[in-house]
C-alpha cells in the first residue's frame, strides 16, 4: 500500500498529491493493480520535456507564450526557472516560444507546477516517437502587433484556439505536429507559407475575416519543402474558430498514419488538392465560404519603431538568433514596465518588441546598457536554429555559424539582407524561404568528416518561393568564399527558377 | 488518471506507458516501483528518449536494468 498523501519523487515533494489507495482487481488468472496519479495527472497532454543531445543538455522545455504576448511577471518567473534549471539560459523560437535547455527530468514536475501557476504550458515534443502518432498543434504563430496597429487584433482568435486546443484529448494523437500561423497587419510577417495552415487577416467588402493558405511545411518529410497555397475563400471572423478546428481535425482523421515521413498536412493537401480540401472542410462545418481572388500577401515585420493606433509607440530590439538569458529576461521585464505597460511581444524572428512605449529613444538607451543594438535587417531577419543541442551539427552549429557571417556581412559593410540557418534538413532555421539560405550536412575533409553546410539563394516567404541551391557541402574558407559571392548576387536581385 | 500495474507472473509487474513523451514514463515508473516495492518491474515504452533516460536514472538510484527492443517499442526490466 502507498500511503503517501505527499509525494515525494526524486527527492522533491510534491505538494498535495493524492495517490489513491490502490483496487486490486482479479482478471481471469493475471491481477491488475490501479494507480491513481492523483494531481500529476493534471500535467499529462499539457507539459513535455523535448529531446536534447548536445552541449551535454538531455532535454529541453519549450513554453508556449500563447500569441507571443507576456507581461513581466511571466518574464521574470520564466528567469527565474532558467536560473535555477536551465544554467541562466534562454532563447526565443520563430515560433514565439521560449526555450530553456539543461532540464533535469527529476525537475520536471516542480518546473511543471510553476508553469502552471502562471498559465502556461509546453509543446508536447511527440516528434520523438517513430510512428505516425502523438503530434500536437504547435504554438500559434501571431502577428506581434496585434491590437495595436490595427482593429484587427487576430491574437484573441490565436488564444482562444491555444486554450481549446492545448491539453484536449481528442487533438493530442495527430498524425504529426500541426503549425498554425495568423496575422492581420495587413502583410505577411509570421511566414504563413510555410505553415500547415495560414491565416492571412483581410478586410473583404469592408468584414474583417481571413484568406487561409494550406499545406506549408519545409522540413525533409514528404513530398519534400512545401509553401501552403491558397484556398481561394474568404473566412469571416466569427468563422474563423471552426474553420481552423475543422481544418486540424481534418489532418487529424485524413493524413497519413502509414508513418511519419507521410504524416504532414502538406502530403494529404498535395494529395487531395485544394478543391477536395475546400469541399471536406466546407462538408465538416457546413458553410459555403465565399469564393475570392487572393495574390500573395506583401512582406512585412515589424522591426525598429512605429506608432500604434492610441498614439504610443512600439519599438523591436533585435536578438540575433534569439539568445538571452536569465538577467536579459530579468533587464526585459524591468524595461517593459519602466517604459512601457509591463508587456512585450516575442517576434517570429526571434526578437522582442516592446509595446505601448512613449519615449522610443529613451527606452533605446535603457536598453543600450545591457545590448548591442545595431538596427539592420541582418540582424533583425536572420534566423539560427539551436542544432548545438539537438546534436544534428558539430561545430560550428547553426547559431554560431549565423554569428560569424552576420559579422562577415558587417564587415563588408552589408546590412541589408537576412540568414536563415537549420542544422540539418528538418529545416527549424526555415533555411529554404531564406534570402540566403544554409543547411547543415557532414562532409568528407581529408581523412575525417567536417561539419559542412549547403548554400542557397533566392527564397522568400512573402512571396510563397523556395530558395535554390547555390553550392553543396562547403565547409571552411570555401564556405565563406562561396557565401562572398551570394551575397553579391543576392544584393544585385537574385532570380531562382521560380522567377523565370 | 490512473495506472495499471499488471501482474504478468510471480513477482513481476508489467506497466505500459506508451503514447507517453518524458518526463512521465519516468515519473510513472517511479510510483509503480513504489506500489510493487519488491519484485519485478517491466515497463513498456515507445518514446526513444525514455528508453535511453530510464535506465541510466533507475541504475543511479540502485536498480538494475535491462533494456529489451520489441518491435516498435522497448521493455525496461527493473529489479532491485
Amino acid at each position: 500500500m502507498v500511503s503517501d498523501r505527499v509525494l515525494i519523487i526524486n527527492g522533491v515533494k510534491f505538494k498535495n498529491h493524492n495517490i489513491s489507495d490502490h483496487s486490486i482487481a482479479t482478471r481471469g488468472e493475471s491481477m491488475e493493480i490501479s494507480i491513481d496519479v492523483g494531481e500529476i495527472g493534471k500535467f499529462v497532454g499539457k507539459y513535455s520535456l523535448g529531446r536534447d543531445n548536445g552541449e551535454n543538455s538531455l532535454h529541453f522545455l519549450r513554453i508556449k507564450i500563447p500569441a507571443g504576448q507576456i507581461d513581466s511577471e511571466r518574464l521574470r518567473k520564466i528567469a527565474e526557472l532558467s536560473r535555477k534549471y536551465g544554467k541562466g539560459y534562454a532563447e526565443v523560437t520563430d515560433r514565439q516560444s521560449i526555450q530553456l535547455h539543461w532540464i533535469d527530468s527529476d525537475n520536471a514536475l516542480e518546473i511543471f507546477e510553476r508553469l502552471y501557476e502562471i498559465g502556461y504550458t509546453t509543446d508536447m515534443c511527440g516528434q520523438a516517437f517513430s510512428g505516425a502518432c502523438m503530434g500536437d498543434v504547435r504554438n500559434i504563430v501571431t502577428c506581434p502587433l496585434s491590437g495595436k496597429i490595427s482593429e484587427f487584433d487576430v491574437s484573441e482568435l490565436s488564444k482562444r484556439l491555444t486554450e481549446f486546443f492545448t491539453g484536449n484529448p481528442e487533438y493530442l494523437d495527430l498524425p504529426r505536429k500541426f503549425k498554425i500561423a495568423l496575422t492581420g497587419c495587413g502583410g505577411d510577417c509570421v511566414r504563413l507559407g510555410i505553415n500547415d495552415l495560414g491565416m492571412y487577416g483581410i478586410i473583404h467588402n469592408g468584414e474583417r475575416g481571413y484568406a487561409p493558405f494550406a499545406g506549408g511545411s519545409i522540413g525533409a518529410s514528404f513530398p519534400g519543402p512545401t509553401i501552403a497555397k491558397p484556398l481561394g475563400i474568404f473566412i469571416p471572423e466569427s468563422q474563423a474558430f471552426e474553420f481552423v478546428k475543422a481544418v486540424v481535425e481534418i489532418h487529424r482523421d485524413f493524413s497519413s498514419r502509414e508513418s511519419k515521413a507521410k504524416a504532414r498536412f502538406k502530403n494529404l493537401v498535395n494529395k487531395w488538392g485544394i478543391e477536395r480540401l475546400r469541399e471536406e472542410i466546407e462538408r465538416k462545418t457546413g458553410m459555403e465560404y465565399e469564393r475570392i481572388e487572393i495574390s500573395n500577401p506583401k512582406p512585412s515585420d515589424h522591426n525598429g519603431h512605429g506608432i500604434q493606433a492610441d498614439g504610443l509607440y512600439y519599438y523591436t530590439l533585435p536578438v540575433l538568433g534569439g539568445v538571452l538569458s536569465a538577467e536579459k529576461l530579468d533587464f526585459i521585464a524591468d524595461m517593459a514596465e519602466k517604459h512601457g505597460s509591463g508587456e512585450v511581444r516575442l517576434t517570429p524572428e526571434q526578437n522582442v518588441t516592446f509595446v505601448d512605449v512613449s519615449d522610443v529613444d529613451v527606452l533605446k538607451r535603457d536598453l543600450s546598457r545591457v545590448f548591442e543594438i545595431r538596427e539592420s535587417k541582418l540582424r533583425y531577419s536572420s534566423i539560427g536554429c539551436a542544432s548545438n543541442f539537438c546534436g544534428k551539427t558539430k561545430e560550428p552549429h547553426a547559431k554560431d555559424m549565423l554569428q560569424k557571417l552576420v559579422e562577415f556581412c558587417e564587415s563588408r559593410g552589408v546590412e541589408d539582407v537576412s540568414i536563415f540557418i537549420s542544422g540539418c534538413r528538418n529545416a527549424c532555421g526555415c533555411h529554404h524561404v531564406g534570402e540566403i539560405g544554409l543547411v547543415g550536412r557532414a562532409v568528407r575533409a581529408g581523412n575525417g568528416v567536417s561539419q559542412g553546410y549547403d548554400l542557397l539563394y533566392g527564397g522568400s516567404f512573402t512571396e510563397l518561393k523556395l530558395a535554390k541551391i547555390w553550392k553543396e557541402g562547403l565547409y571552411g574558407d570555401d564556405l565563406f568564399r562561396e557565401f562572398e559571392k551570394v551575397l553579391e548576387v543576392v544584393r544585385n536581385g537574385a532570380k531562382t527558377e521560380a522567377d523565370k | 488518471m490512473e495506472l495499471k500495474l499488471k501482474q504478468i507472473n510471480d513477482d513481476v509487474f508489467e506497466l505500459d506507458v506508451r503514447g507517453n513523451t518524458c518526463p512521465f514514463p519516468q515519473i510513472f515508473t517511479e510510483l509503480a516501483l513504489k506500489r510493487i516495492e519488491s519484485g519485478r518491474l517491466e515497463v513498456i515504452t515507445d518514446n526513444p528518449p525514455s528508453a535511453r533516460d530510464l535506465p541510466i536514472v533507475l541504475k543511479r538510484r540502485g536498480y538494475q536494468v535491462e533494456l529489451e527492443k520489441e518491435g516498435d517499442h522497448w521493455r525496461i526490466k527493473i529489479w532491485k
